[in-house]
């Protein structure tokens, strides 16, 4: 009985590069090693951490539960372990997916061009080189989205969106959205040799890639099932 | 804690009894529905995002998520749930794993 809804997207070479790029360099992030590792902790999940890590990506990823401390460090301590395993195992799904699909991975190297003119579809209808169409099945809509939701944050945080405060502490106040150091304006000021330039457009292309995906959620709950 | 001997003196006594009362107010505490959780305003989770997720977690009809959703942006935070301190716990942990920025507090903290 497979009656599990899938959502299918093409993915051109190029595309696929950089998401498979952005998710081990979030792999790498949260595989930074426990500086005092225990295997047992491990094993029932609990961690020593219990202050907010440094790098002000992983504060976004791994946030404090409470404003006070002393349950903030008890609740990290208690939970961090699980949060950092959900988030690897999103972004293994997400990297597996790029990777596999159509194909070992040893494939991956010559057909990852980057030209930058890289179409999806040959003129006569085949995939492009390096392109592919992965199918996302519903069970897997959670990795899927939460694992690209993840690079956003990262990339806002490099981006210094939200004024690079995004994760600490909630004073209570709401910080309005004129903080941000960014806006669609500012991008369009950007000079094209600034090297965030690219990055702010990646950013803008993992959320359109979100939007789309839970638009097509949306509507197929109500269509029929593929 | 195992106390070393057996001798226990009127004072001990005591501090056990007032000891024992602090636990079960605690717990007590523990149990009462009054602890919420918040998620706060970011500026980088897609309102759509939100809105799927508070649905897909706490099964909220797609009004309600959407008027949540709509507070945590024009206020800058909402309350979404509220119950014991474990359910928010619960709740907290979920909210993380789907990249939202929430927190716990007691209810009386929140006005």
């Amino acid at each position: 009985m497979n009656s599990q809804r899938k959502i299918f997207h093409t993915f051109s070479s190029q595309e696929r590069y950089i998401l498979i790029n952005l998710v081990e360099q979030i792999l790498e992030l949260l595989g930074a090693p426990a500086v005092d590792h225990d295997p047992l902790n491990d094993f029932v999940g609990i961690s020593s951490n219990e202050l907010p890590p440094d790098d002000p990506v992983l504060r976004r990823l791994l946030p404090s539960a409470y404003n006070q401390i002393q349950d903030a460090a008890e609740f990290r301590r208690y939970t961090e372990h699980s949060l950092r395993e959900k988030k690897r195992s999103a972004a293994h799904f997400i990297r597996e997916l790029l990777i596999n699909e159509d194909g070992g991975g040893d494939e991956i190297e010559e057909n990852l061009s980057s030209d930058p003119i890289d179409p999806i579809m040959e003129e006569d209808g085949q995939l492009a080189k390096g392109a592919i169409k992965v199918a996302i099945s519903e069970s897997d809509f959670p990795s899927w989205l939460s694992g690209l939701n993840d690079i956003r944050l990262a990339l806002a945080v490099r981006l210094e969106i939200g004024g690079g405060a995004m994760g600490d502490l909630p004073d209570g106040d709401h910080r309005s959205n004129s903080g941000d150091s960014f806006s669609n304006k500012s991008f369009e000021l950007m000079k094209d040799s600034d090297p965030m330039k690219a990055v702010y457009a990646v950013y803008n292309w993992i959320g359109w890639l979100q939007e789309e995906f839970l638009l097509e959620i949306e509507t197929k709950k109500t269509g029929p099932d593929l | 804690m195992i106390p070393a001997t057996n001798s226990r003196s009127p004072l001990q006594v005591l501090e056990n009894q007032v000891l024992e009362n602090q636990v079960l107010e605690e717990v007590e505490i523990n149990l009462e529905r009054d602890w919420l959780c918040i998620v706060w305003d970011d500026p980088v989770n897609l309102m759509s995002y939100v809105t799927h997720v508070f649905i897909v977690l706490f099964g909220f009809s797609r009004a309600k998520a959407t008027e949540l959703m709509m507070k945590v942006h024009n206020d800058g935070k909402a309350v979404v749930t509220s119950g014991s301190r474990e359910e928010m716990e619960r709740d907290v942990a979920r909210l993380h794993e789907y990249g939202l920025w929430a927190t716990i507090i007691r209810d009386d903290q929140s006005s």
